[in-house]
């Protein structure tokens, strides 16, 4: 019986560790592994999970992995992981300011679907003195899609001046309370991906793009379910995806349609008006600008008489 | 040479000083975003931190202070956070040597909003309050305990004085947070977010509404007092320790000075010392924004002197006076002529 047992939590264990193994879905490159002591180096780990319970990647096999870094001049260059600690981790150097866009793509066929999961990380160069990294970043640069023959499908986000959500590397403000992502697919708005974002507490929301390729989320008071403050910083993952009807062939064979699924980890703020409230702000100013300015008035008046 | 400093020293300071204003706020305020310039952080422009269009072309150098503050006390030295903030102190050390407190009077964003304020109760016919000098000392106690408590609150984040409690990381900046700049500036960029009371613990709550409260006596007392946030503001008394250093300097002649009392009428601050000592040479002081209206406002020749690096650059002289007073009282460009000539012919 206790051997049974043994065998049982045994074979659980093997297919967990196979099936997180073998399933890309949810791979995606982590910024938060930045490592401070090199100079003017990004540090890219690849992980996979939901963040709770996030863990490195130390195998890709199966799997035909791409790696395109589009530096802040606007060149693509191609980028190798390194093994550290037996994890797959993402290593290149950023000399130039202004931000760096690394594309994690990952390509099989499945069932005559092509598959390709692409993740994206922004990481802002030069930024080893934490105060320039607005220094070169130029915000416009950031609604551009970037799109290859390779990865001709992206996601950007709207009202940068704003930011809501930012980038791990980014600094986020933190304002407002609706963030807006636009999907470009071959040069042109895509309509009909569906948007969602997720968030560390598990809180979820989804959107389809208009027309314009646009999808707006709004994040809500549910989101937080502890208690946060101003400088609480929550980790959210944004995913969108797209099915398309091209046919063609590959090394793993032939397929009909190709799967392209897009994920994206950034950082949010809680919205100012979260734990905020500016009409108190305005009932306070009145109040001390009728008092001083009426008191004044009234010493004035009174004086003079 | 004589002909450039005659023109120099009959310039007409209130033009002059009301457009580099404006220039300086446009660039200090709009400066990052619109002209896309980058000083780096390691040169304080000394605009507000939380105004976005800067994205990281220079901020208040106060709020970087603060933050240097808030290492435990190994880390000041060792780290390299540390050490740029110490940098950067270095910086506005150098800076500093060569603005001395002509910051305040020429480039200060938020001295330039209290001057429009003024100009607006000037329009309105409203007459300016003045203190006496019992009340200039409060202010003036005011003004060295905010610097105090601002340099303090931040060491106590991460160090403990004298086995006191820490303070919560909310003190980062404690005088950004009632700062009346970041509510004002930011207004002038459409930016509302800084009007509001945090709600998320008892000392962001208070601190939030300190800084309603100085805005709202700020824009009240500026309309009421010239350069009234002046008075009271740590910058201008961190300025001051370090005056002594600066290139910039004014100085004045006590044997020419008749007493006249016109630099003390024209003056902010109502630095009653600039009409009445006779015996200091540097009279620069504490609340004194080096605006020279004093200089512009001396009929006696060479009694106020600014200099850089001892090198005159604008002296009181008569033959200005009396060009800046015609222009005061609006006399027409002939009339102004006829003047001048008449007082070259008596000289």
């Amino acid at each position: 019986m206790m051997l049974t047992q043994t065998f049982l939590v045994c074979m659980i264990i093997l297919f967990i560790s196979t099936a997180s193994a073998s399933d890309i879905e949810d791979v995606w490159l982590d910024g938060r592994g930045y490592n401070w002591c090199k100079l003017f180096l990004a540090d890219l780990p690849l992980k996979t999970g939901h963040y709770p319970n996030k863990r490195p990647v130390n195998d890709l096999n199966g799997y035909h992995v791409k790696v395109f870094i589009h530096t802040p001049h606007g060149d693509i260059k191609k980028a190798c992981f390194i093994e550290k600690n037996g994890a797959l981790s993402l290593s290149f150097p950023t000399p130039t300011k202004g931000v760096y866009i690394a594309f994690f793509v990952a390509e099989r066929v499945i069932d005559k679907i092509r598959e390709i999961h692409i993740s994206k990380q922004e990481i802002n160069g030069d930024q080893f003195w934490y105060g320039k990294s607005w220094a070169g970043l130029d915000r416009k640069t950031l609604t551009i899609p970037r799109l290859t023959r390779e990865v001709p499908f992206d996601l950007i986000r709207e009202r940068i001046r704003r930011m809501e959500i930012a980038n791990t590397n980014i600094w986020p403000t933190g304002e407002g309370d609706f963030t807006t992502f636009r999907a470009y697919f071959r040069g042109n708005p895509q309509e009909g991906a569906p948007v969602t974002l997720t968030t560390r507490e598990g809180w979820s929301k989804t959107a389809i793009t208009d027309a314009d390729g646009q999808a707006s989320l709004q994040l809500i008071r549910d989101d937080y379910k502890r208690k946060f403050s101003r400088l609480t910083r929550s980790e959210v993952m944004v995913k969108t995806s797209l099915l398309t009807s091209k046919e063609g062939e590959t090394a793993d064979g032939p397929y009909t349609q190709t799967h392209y699924r897009m994920i994206w980890p950034m950082e949010s703020t809680p919205s100012y008006l979260e734990w905020s409230s500016r009409i108190n702000a305005l009932y306070l100013f009145l109040l001390i600008l009728s008092m001083v300015g009426g008191g004044i008035f009234l010493y004035r008046f009174l004086t003079l008489k | 040479m004589k002909s450039f400093r005659r023109r120099i020293n009959n310039v007409n300071l209130n033009r002059f000083r009301s457009l580099f204003q404006i220039g300086a706020f446009l660039i200090l305020v709009y400066g990052g975003y619109y002209l896309g310039l980058e000083l780096g952080r390691g040169l304080p422009i000394m605009t507000c931190l939380y105004n976005h269009h800067l994205y990281g072309s220079g901020g208040c150098f106060f709020g970087y202070f603060q933050r240097l503050l808030t290492l435990p006390w190994p880390f000041y030295l060792t780290t390299p956070w540390g050490k740029k903030n110490l940098i950067m102190f270095l910086v506005f050390l150098m800076w500093f040597l060569f603005f001395n407190k002509a910051w305040c009077g020429y480039m200060c964003p938020l001295g330039t909003i209290q001057d429009w304020i003024s100009k607006l109760r000037q329009i309105l016919r409203v007459r300016y309050s003045s203190y006496t000098a019992r009340q200039h000392t409060i202010l003036k106690t005011i003004k060295y305990f905010l610097l105090v408590c601002s340099l303090l609150a931040p060491m106590a984040i991460f160090n403990s004085f004298f086995g006191l409690p820490k303070l919560p990381i909310v003190w980062e900046c404690p005088f950004c947070e009632i700062c009346p700049g970041r509510k004002i500036i930011l207004l002038f960029i459409g930016e509302l977010s800084e009007w509001h009371i945090n709600f998320v613990c008892t000392d962001t709550i208070v601190l939030t509404s300190l800084g309603i409260w100085f805005t709202a006596l700020f824009l009240i007392g500026g309309f009421f007092k010239k350069r009234f946030f002046c008075l009271f503001c740590p910058m201008n008394a961190l300025h001051h320790l370090f005056t002594r250093l600066a290139f910039l300097k004014l100085y004045k002649d006590g044997s020419k000075c008749t007493r006249c009392g016109n630099c003390y009428r024209v003056c902010d601050a109502e630095i009653l010392e600039v009409a009445d000592d006779v015996e200091s040479r540097y009279i620069v002081n504490d609340r004194c924004s080096m605006c020279f209206k004093c200089v512009a406002a001396c009929p006696e020749e060479d009694c106020l002197k600014v200099t850089f690096l001892g090198f005159p650059i604008f002296n009181s002289t008569e033959e200005g006076f009396i060009r800046r007073q015609n222009i005061m009282l609006g006399y027409p460009p002939k009339k102004r002529m006829a003047c001048i000539n008449k007082f070259k012919k008596k000289k």
